[in-house]
């Protein structure tokens, strides 16, 4: 992942060094060398020395947290990292949270009522809702709760805490957070939810249909020990493996959302280090989001073992 | 065992049974106008072909039908020990709830899919326990002794996922689990189909002491008839959803007088007589959405005459033991044949 | 506006009409007069739609379905009158052609019916036929407007924009330009790239998937480590990034680099498919008749997983349309008007966001991404049906 970054930075066609070297070039009249040695040291790296050398020396750095200066702001990227994160952390975090919390729920709760009103209407909702982009649904519900009804203080909404307000560890702040969480994290919510639900409604299906299930049932347990033990337990299994993949995909969709709503996370700066060719930053952004997803996967694999003892286990003795 | 003719005291009573399923082709009828009576410390073993409604009627008694199946009408009428009746089609939810297991419990068919796989033997027990108000240390005790009665290393499997027990194990915890609460009627559902030959040996003999232990009564499905003559002490044949013929093993085995149980038992190798072919019974079961007219056998029956198809036959008793009750207008002939083939071996 | 985008021509009404012709000779010739005419019809429609693009393949289909109305098989003895001992199993090019067309026909005539049949389906169907008619028709009727109109300002706004009215039912933009034409004009080009993106997408995964599955070993190897390695990188983070460096010019190459950060997924699924498909019963009676790689994949394989790959491919189209959207947006992309994404863009550059009278200019495109989303998600299940010849038996 960090090999592929480095190689796309130095080596691509048209990568940003070379067009850095030929932007000096042509606007302060350097000739090749002094441009590249010019360039090099925005980049922070030597361009006459040897790749191997470079990779490794980018490396050894990468290890040691150094991740190099922004092209524009010259502030290190480390730094830079550290200030969007907690944002896409939270507003990511709480959505994957509550989306998957209640598409379990009503879910299971689906399939336990299949058929009835409340399976119907849930059923359209979360397919009208899986089937519309994240940034619709943001738009739609600037547009309508926003523009044309006015049920939201849209403009107030925007960005990622009020300013004026002291951070720390205080309820009003903390309001202030969540109310300006709002936005990005009712959208993540409404656009995986409908995944989630679907997911779950079926894989509840086929779990009540095990022959454990019944015979649960026959030992005369209680409503809701069978749900949550004997279904929900068993019926949640594949959705946890494809947790780790919504982690990328909404990290992904993080980019708009956060743009959108101005919300100044990992997402939206992405976007701004893209606009304004800050490779570093750029470079910055991207590992980190490699790394959610790599540790996202582990924590799903994790969560699975937990849930599901075959698993924990090793397969030296199943059958 | 054979239970005492004089002692008929009946746990567990079933008058006109009807049950049925809803299918796209429209209701089938999976069992119809089946009765019977169970006594105490009874075994009744129901033999026939898959999908003639054994299965069916175990879900019907305990209610746990799936959704698209119900119960049309009948009775089932359970005695508790105490004396007291309870008419099971009349339970409400949580009365049901705690009916099931303490009273009536059940070893289904497939081990491998009856124990959920995400928590341990003793999480199963203690939910079983303290869904009907058995204290902790109670139902542990209990089920390290019932566990040490089927023959299994007590603490091991108690401390056990389902994944790590073998077939044979699992089999038998179902079996310990079933007797937790000292039910009267325990139902069992192929409890040895999905085993080896060993297995199944080692769980009936495990069945047998228990059984003389702790005197429960026992519905016992299975198509396998040696199985059956074997723990059995009274047999009921059914065919498309009807019982066909119902009486004590021996009398049912040795003098069958319907011709599906002749079938059926031409159709069970022997290996005591090593020689000759197995007969099989032409045809399969019929369409239970349409159920043919007359006896639902008669398409399949070498005996069948012109009264066979028109006329459903009545259940009538046998004139040598009033309690083998059959459904047939043959029976002298068949009896014949019976006994000719078993002089001839 | 780009390379493969089609728009209704008079020209092509005429090539349709002389395409039709086939399909309604062939039904003369065998007294179906019906299917003849209906053929003539369809061949006509396409053939005003895309010209020859339309045509010349709508002859094939609408001759397989005339045949496969007139076709018996002579050979099959339930159809044939003939003695057995009098059929001749020996048939000419002709006849062998006959018989594929007939079965060709056969697909297409059931397929139909089972488009039809299932009701969300067949709203999602007619929800992208919506569209379709719209972008390839909508603009003989509705003109683009290109051009700012400073003179279309109302006397008391102190812009353009303009809340939808009577004579334009969508409104105004900041230029004072009708919206309702560049809805109609901006969602072909969108469509085009993003259904081309599906379709790269769907060719790459399914002939990397068959291949690692059906060679194994180190090609198997080295394909599924490099999709793993593709799958660690956030799809849209990294189509941003190379979309932003590489700047295109061309829909096509933007197309392809979707398709090139977008295959793993259906790849990774098509090996595992074909791995399980591999251990049926069927297809180990292919191999151990030594029938060829490629006839196994061919003929016992791909036929089992065609329903599959149409749906991946639809979901593959949906993500790229999303994908294209999102660059324009975010400004990542040249931008080319009439387009939906653009639109949105400038919108909210403009904006178009902050009252009910400019709002139309984002509302509009997005209600018709949404809506033209949902009809691929609702047509799926048809496609499903359609593709499946288990489900479409109905057992």
């Amino acid at each position: 992942m960090t090999t592929f970054t480095f190689i796309l930075i130095r080596q691509m066609p048209g990568n940003p060094f070379s067009i850095k070297v030929e932007q000096l070039m042509r606007e302060q009249n350097l000739t090749v060398e002094e441009a590249t040695n010019r360039a090099g040291a925005l980049f922070d790296f030597d361009p006459n020395r040897p790749l191997l050398e470079q990779y490794t020396e980018y490396m050894g750095k990468l290890l040691r947290g150094d991740l190099g200066k922004s092209i524009i702001s010259s502030e290190p990227v480390m730094n830079m990292l550290l200030r969007f994160l907690p944002w896409t952390l939270f507003s990511v975090g709480l959505g994957l949270l509550i989306s998957f919390g209640l598409g379990i729920l009503i879910g299971m709760l689906m399939a336990y009522w299949r058929g009835s009103l409340f399976d119907n209407v849930m059923t359209a909702f979360a397919s009208v809702m899986y089937g519309i982009p994240d940034y619709v649904i943001a738009l739609l519900l600037i547009i309508v709760a926003g523009v044309q009804l006015r049920i939201l203080p849209f403009a107030q909404m925007l960005g990622g805490s009020t300013p004026g307000i002291e951070p720390g560890f205080r309820l009003d702040y903390i309001l202030d957070l969540l109310f300006h969480a709002f936005l990005p994290v009712f959208t993540y919510v409404i656009t995986s939810l409908g995944g989630w639900m679907l997911t779950m409604k079926s894989s509840t299906m086929s779990t009540l249909g095990e022959d454990y299930i019944t015979v649960a049932r026959a030992r005369g347990l209680s409503q809701r020990r069978l749900l949550t033990a004997y279904i929900g337990r068993n019926a949640m299994l594949p959705l946890v493996t494809r947790l780790a993949i919504s982690v990328g995909f909404i990290v992904g969709g993080a980019v708009i959302i956060e743009t959108l709503y101005q919300y100044p996370g990992l997402g939206r700066n992405l976007a701004t280090a893209i606009l304004v060719r800050d490779y570093t930053v750029m470079q910055g952004i991207f590992l980190v989001i490699a790394i959610s997803v790599v540790f996202s996967n582990i924590l799903a694999d994790l969560l699975f073992g937990l849930l599901d003892p075959r698993v924990r286990l090793g397969k030296e003795d199943a059958s | 065992m054979t239970v005492t003719p004089a002692a008929p005291e009946v746990v567990l009573s079933v008058r006109n049974l009807c049950i049925s399923y809803l299918t796209r082709r429209g209701r089938l009828r999976a069992v119809n106008k089946v009765s019977f009576d169970l006594h105490a410390g009874e075994t009744l073993a129901l033999i026939g072909e898959s999908g003639c409604g054994k299965s069916t009627i175990n879900l019907g008694l305990i209610r746990l039908l799936p959704p698209t199946g119900t119960i049309d009408s009948g009775e089932i009428v359970y005695r508790r020990r105490d004396g007291q009746t309870v008419d099971v089609r009349g339970l409400t939810t949580g009365q049901l709830r705690q009916f099931l297991w303490r009273e009536c419990s059940m070893v289904f068919q497939g081990a491998l899919n009856s124990l959920n796989p995400v928590i341990k033997i003793s999480s199963m027990i203690y939910d079983t326990a303290a869904a009907h108000g058995m204290d902790k240390k109670e139902a542990r005790d209990r089920a390290l002794d019932l566990f040490q009665k089927v023959r299994l290393d007590p603490r091991r499997v108690f401390n056990a996922y389902p994944h790590e027990l073998s077939g044979g194990m699992r089999q038998r915890t179902l079996l310990a689990t079933a007797l937790l609460l000292r039910p009267q009627v325990v139902l069992m559902d192929e409890p040895t189909t999905a085993v080896d030959i060993l297995t199944q040996r080692s769980i009936i003999d495990v069945l047998k002491r228990l059984r003389e232990e702790l005197n429960f009564s026992v519905i016992f499905i299975s198509h396998d008839l040696a199985v059956a003559a074997e723990i059995a002490d009274t047999v009921a044949t059914m065919y498309a959803g009807e019982i066909i013929e119902m009486g004590p093993v021996a009398e049912v085995f040795y003098r069958p007088r319907h011709a599906y149980t002749l079938g059926l038992l031409e159709a069970a190798p022997r290996l005591s007589v090593g020689r000759e072919e197995l007969h099989s019974i032409p045809g399969s079961p019929p369409d239970l959405v349409e159920p043919p007219p007359g006896c639902r056998f008669h398409l399949r029956c070498r005996f069948a005459t012109d009264e066979c198809r028109t006329t459903p036959p009545p259940l009538t008793t046998a004139p040598e033991d009033e309690r083998h009750t059959v459904a047939c207008y043959h029976t002298a002939t068949i009896l014949k044949t019976r006994q000719e083939e078993l002089a001839r071996d | 506006m780009i390379g493969f985008a089609t728009i209704a021509t008079v020209p092509g009404l005429l090539i349709g009409m002389v395409c039709g012709l086939i399909p309604l000779g062939i039904a003369l010739y065998y007294r179906q007069l019906r299917p003849g005419l209906l053929g003539w019809l369809a061949c006509a429609f396409s053939g005003f739609a895309c010209g020859f693009l339309g045509g010349v393949p709508m002859i094939v289909l609408t001759t397989a379905v005339v045949i496969s109305y007139a076709y018996v098989n002579k050979q099959d003895p339930f159809t044939s009158r003939a003695a057995l001992a009098e059929v001749n199993f020996e048939e000419t090019r002709l006849e062998l052609l006959l018989r594929l067309l007939a079965g060709l026909g056969n697909s297409v005539r059931a397929g139909l019916v089972a488009l039809l049949r299932n009701k969300a389906g067949f709203i999602g169907f007619l929800g992208v036929l919506f569209f379709f008619l719209m972008s390839v028709f909508g603009p003989l009727l509705i003109p683009y407007d290109g051009r700012p109109h400073p003179d279309r300002r109302l006397p008391e706004s102190r812009t353009l924009f303009q809340a939808p009215s009577a004579q334009f039912p969508l409104g105004l933009d900041w230029q004072g330009r009708d919206i309702l034409s560049h809805v109609v004009h901006g969602g072909q080009g969108l469509i085009l790239t993003a259904g081309l993106a599906g379709v790269l997408t769907t060719i790459i995964a399914v002939v990397l998937g068959a291949l690692a599955a059906l060679l194994g070993g180190v090609v198997d190897q080295v394909f599924s480590a490099f999709s793993n390695f593709i799958l660690t990188i956030p799809q849209f983070p990294l189509l941003l990034v190379l979309a932003s460096v590489l700047t295109f010019e061309s829909n096509v190459a933007l197309a392809l680099l979707f398709a090139l950060l977008s295959w793993p997924t259906l790849m990774r699924a098509v090996r595992a498919q074909v791995l399980s498909l591999r251990e049926r019963d069927y297809v180990e009676a292919a191999i151990a008749l030594d029938l060829g790689l490629w006839h196994i994949t061919l003929r016992e394989v791909l036929p089992n997983m065609i329903s599959y790959i149409v749906v991946n491919m639809i979901f593959s189209i949906r993500v790229a349309m999303y994908s294209i959207v999102g660059l324009v947006f975010l400004g990542m992309v040249p931008l080319r008007e009439p387009d939906w994404g653009v639109m949105i863009f400038v919108g909210r550059q403009q904006g178009a966001l902050s009252n009910s009278i400019s709002v139309w200019m984002v509302l509009a495109p997005v209600l018709a991404i949404a809506l033209f989303q949902l009809s691929l998600v609702m047509f799926t299940r048809s496609l499903e049906e359609v593709f499946n010849p288990r489900l479409r038996s109905g057992l």
